[in-house]
């Protein structure tokens, strides 16, 4: 017999370690990034949220602009995500499954023009951030270019919404 | 000039749609194998300029596929392009066969595009 204990269910097991978020089921709570996550939903717009989930902090107006921009040039789609939509919807293929063939045509090369952009996030990446460098400029590309692949997936658009934000409402201030 | 041509073997529906429709993009013309079998009958139809093979499928897998083309078509290696998930630890010990490239899941598209002209241009050559 060896002293191997079993632990039934996940009581007292620790799957992953993060500062992004914490969840305090007992007291009803979810905290993203240090901020109660109603307070976020009220308060911040999608690009604030996910400027602070990749980089640790709200970005202030200029940051905010310079991060929409960067995001706006990013909407474009290959031509070949455009004939894959139109192919599933022929095909009748699950959303979701559309939307993942979509988002693999996406490059993960960096689109960055300048290279500040990456020395910025290099800079900026560390044990409580989530992307940094080249993973942050493809995470940029999709997230630039997600909103155009619903968009196409939807209603055939094809063209990019440069102007638009992601969100239709902007949050109280 | 003949069109050059491609299998794609996919098992996953999606993933399969989306790599034909990005190597017709490319001028190829496509054809498709759900697992093991398929790719392997045909390959012993028809002549293809490059391969697309997945590892992990049902009923006969890519290594397999791999074993049957050393057997029958071993030049048809140096044009495949394994297109995976499976860990590199698992190729290092299961890979028996000198395939063009690796392509890990999820795919750098921009570099597989490259690599499938690559390939067609090795067989046009």
């Amino acid at each position: 017999m060896n002293d191997t204990t079993v632990h039934n269910g996940l009581v007292g097991i620790i799957a992953a370690e993060t500062s992004l978020s914490m969840v305090d089921g007992t007291a009803g709570e979810l905290v993203i990034a240090g901020f109660p996550v109603a307070e976020l939903a009220m308060n911040a717009t999608f690009e604030e949220s996910a400027h602070l989930l990749w980089y640790g902090e709200l970005p202030d107006a200029e940051e905010l602009t310079a991060f929409r921009a960067d995001l706006a040039r990013r909407r474009e789609l290959p031509a070949v995500a455009y004939d894959l939509l139109r192919a599933a919807a022929q095909k009748r293929t699950d959303s979701m499954d559309a939307l993942r063939m979509a988002a693999g045509t996406i490059s993960l090369k960096s689109k960055s023009t300048d290279k500040s952009v990456c020395a910025t996030q290099a800079k900026q990446c560390g044990t409580d951030t989530l992307v940094c460098a080249a993973d942050g400029d493809a995470a940029r590309n999709l997230l630039g270019a997600f909103p155009t692949i619903v968009a196409a997936k939807c209603d055939g658009r094809a063209g990019p919404p440069k102007t638009l934000t992601y969100s239709l409402r902007e949050p109280r201030r | 000039m003949t069109q050059p041509r491609a299998l794609i073997i996919e098992d996953d529906d999606p993933i399969r749609m989306m790599l034909s429709t990005i190597v017709r993009h490319q001028g190829l013309s496509v054809d498709t194998a759900r697992d093991g079998i398929e790719a392997i009958e045909n390959l012993d139809k028809d002549g293809y300029s490059v391969v697309l093979l997945d590892l992990m499928m049902p009923h006969v897998d890519g290594y397999a596929v791999l074993a049957h083309m050393r057997e029958h078509q071993p030049e048809l290696l140096h044009r495949t392009i394994l297109a995976t998930a499976v860990p590199q630890h698992d190729l290092d010990r299961n890979l028996k066969d000198p395939v063009y490239m690796i392509h890990s899941k999820p795919f750098d598209m921009q570099q597989l595009i490259a690599d499938v002209r690559h390939c067609a241009e090795l067989d046009a050559a």
